[in-house]
């Protein structure tokens, strides 16, 4: 691993002074945290997969319970600059099949829960006086079965756009990427470093000019 | 509630940014290289490492830029040449090819622009802007993509598009029709180029001010400037270079066909109907 190019990008302190804060579940979660504390960073987890240096579970959808997560957090660790929140697995479920419960096990924390954490952030970035950045994570579904998953990331795209011009000024960037491999779990080597680049990129002061931007990693 | 409201400043043009020799062995080819967005392309890719073959009209203003690269301590030569003639971009890659070695980056800059209403818009004035930002990008893209499939190494080419090439631009027709047409361009041939190992894509500039822009380099015009952006200021040259730096680095290999998008939220930056500045909805009178 050491030999990777992405391995030697950004210093290892860039991150110090920072609490990253992952929510999401898949091997991504496993990547991200795994670079971030490579850069100093200390990194709470809301999900499953990742070694992290605190690891919580919140009700998904539950604005309350995010305030209350972001209290936890920042008791023990860092205030919390950087969130990045990410959709759920796939369940691929035909459309004429799709109940009002399998639409909302997707949308439910893939679009409601991903404003609510965004929300609950910028309160806290704002209440705090504190920069900070959003990296919003899109699974690129399209194809049978996957109607919730793709109107969830398409929702979530335009969040990314508005939300990155609303708090643009009070220092708070908002960006997103997608891939399918979010969706499918499945990761090359070569994606895992386009991933973990354009995230330390993404939420680093060397991209101060970006915000509202979507782009995918492939 | 409130924040800073201050500005964020990003590091300076020469903090660290790609780790040393990440792009070392390469050559990269910049058009309009010689001054603005080009050169902080070219610096960037330079502190990574690459080796810089510098093309553009002015042979002064390829020289001035060179003189910059060389003095980061990489090779760097000037190709004098029109990106919209196809027989010089040749010469120019061969150029290149002959004192630096094979082309590996390409990063089409090359561009000019001014406003003017459409419907006064001589076909001179058209082809001015449209032929150096979409001919001379494809000229340029396939003069690079005929050597790279020759030679069976890939590549990677970065295209400067504009933040307005979702939106149109009133009073910048030629422009913004060329830029958005150089997006679509990049995901074309991103496709048609993969097999080859060849990435294309491209970055959605907002406003970098230089000397020639309007208001120039004043500060307060700046400031006012970066009142219009969400951010709340404009933008520093070398930031397009770290765009562009990364997107060209292995470190991407999967980001293909993309277009990044680098303005300050500017183009999502609706104003309230009734202000003149962009100003956060919190802050508004009314919220829309």
């Amino acid at each position: 691993m050491t030999d990777r190019p992405v391995n030697g990008l950004y210093a290892p302190d860039l991150f110090a002074d920072d609490s990253v804060l992952i929510v999401g579940e898949g091997r991504w979660t496993a990547i991200l945290a795994a670079a971030y504390r490579a850069r100093g960073a200390r990194v709470a987890l809301v999900g499953s997969g990742a070694d992290s240096d605190l690891t919580l579970a919140v009700e998904a959808g539950d604005a309350a319970a995010i305030d209350a997560a972001f209290q936890a957090i920042e008791s023990s660790l860092p205030p919390v600059s950087t969130l990045i929140v990410g959709s759920p697995p796939r369940r691929s479920t035909p459309g004429a099949s799709l109940t009002v419960e399998s639409w909302r096990a997707i949308t439910g924390p893939g679009y409601d829960g991903v404003f609510l954490w965004c929300a609950g952030f910028a309160r806290r970035r704002l209440a705090g006086g504190g920069r900070g950045t959003i990296l919003a994570l899109m699974d690129e579904a399209e194809g049978d079965g996957l109607a919730a998953e793709a109107a969830t990331a398409a929702g979530v795209a335009n969040l990314v756009r508005t939300l990155g011009a609303e708090w643009g000024r009070d220092g708070i960037r908002t960006n997103g990427l997608s891939s399918k491999a979010f969706g499918e779990d499945r990761w090359t080597q070569a994606g895992a470093d386009s991933l973990t680049a354009m995230s330390l990129y993404l939420t680093s002061p060397y991209s101060g000019f970006a915000t509202c931007g979507v782009l995918s990693i492939g | 509630m409130s924040n800073a409201m201050v500005p964020d400043i990003p590091p300076g043009a020469d903090a660290p940014f790609l780790p040393p020799g990440t792009l070392a062995g390469q050559v990269a080819l910049v058009t309009g290289g010689g001054s603005g967005l080009g050169l902080a392309m070219a610096l960037a890719f330079a502190r990574a490492g690459a080796d810089i073959a510098v093309l553009g009209r002015s042979a002064e203003r390829c020289a001035d830029g060179v003189a910059q690269i060389a003095a980061l301590g990489v090779r760097a030569i000037a190709c004098p040449a029109d990106v919209r003639d196809e027989a010089q971009v040749a010469l120019a890659f061969d150029r290149a090819e002959a004192e630096l070695g094979p082309v590996s980056i390409l990063a089409n800059n090359a561009g000019g622009n001014f406003g003017v209403l459409s419907e006064t818009m001589s076909a001179r004035a058209w082809r001015a802007v449209t032929q150096i930002a979409l001919d001379g990008t494809l000229f340029c893209s396939a003069e690079f993509a005929r050597r790279r499939i020759a030679a069976g190494g890939g590549g990677v080419i970065v295209n400067n598009a504009a933040n307005y090439v979702w939106t149109g631009f009133p009073g910048d027709a030629h422009s913004s029709s060329a830029k958005a047409a150089v997006v679509a361009l990049s995901e074309a041939l991103a496709r048609e180029w993969a097999p080859h190992g060849i990435r294309v894509n491209s970055i959605a500039m907002g406003f970098f001010p230089h000397s020639a822009s309007p208001g120039g380099m004043e500060p307060e015009k700046l400031a006012a400037r970066g009142r219009q952006l969400p951010v709340g200021r404009v933008a520093l040259m070398h930031e397009a270079g770290w765009a562009a730096a990364l997107l060209c680095s292995p470190m991407t290999a999967t980001v293909a066909g993309q277009c990044l998008l680098l303005d300050g939220g500017h183009m999502n930056a609706f104003r309230g109907v009734a202000d003149p500045e962009f100003i956060p909805p919190r802050q508004r009178e009314r919220i829309l």
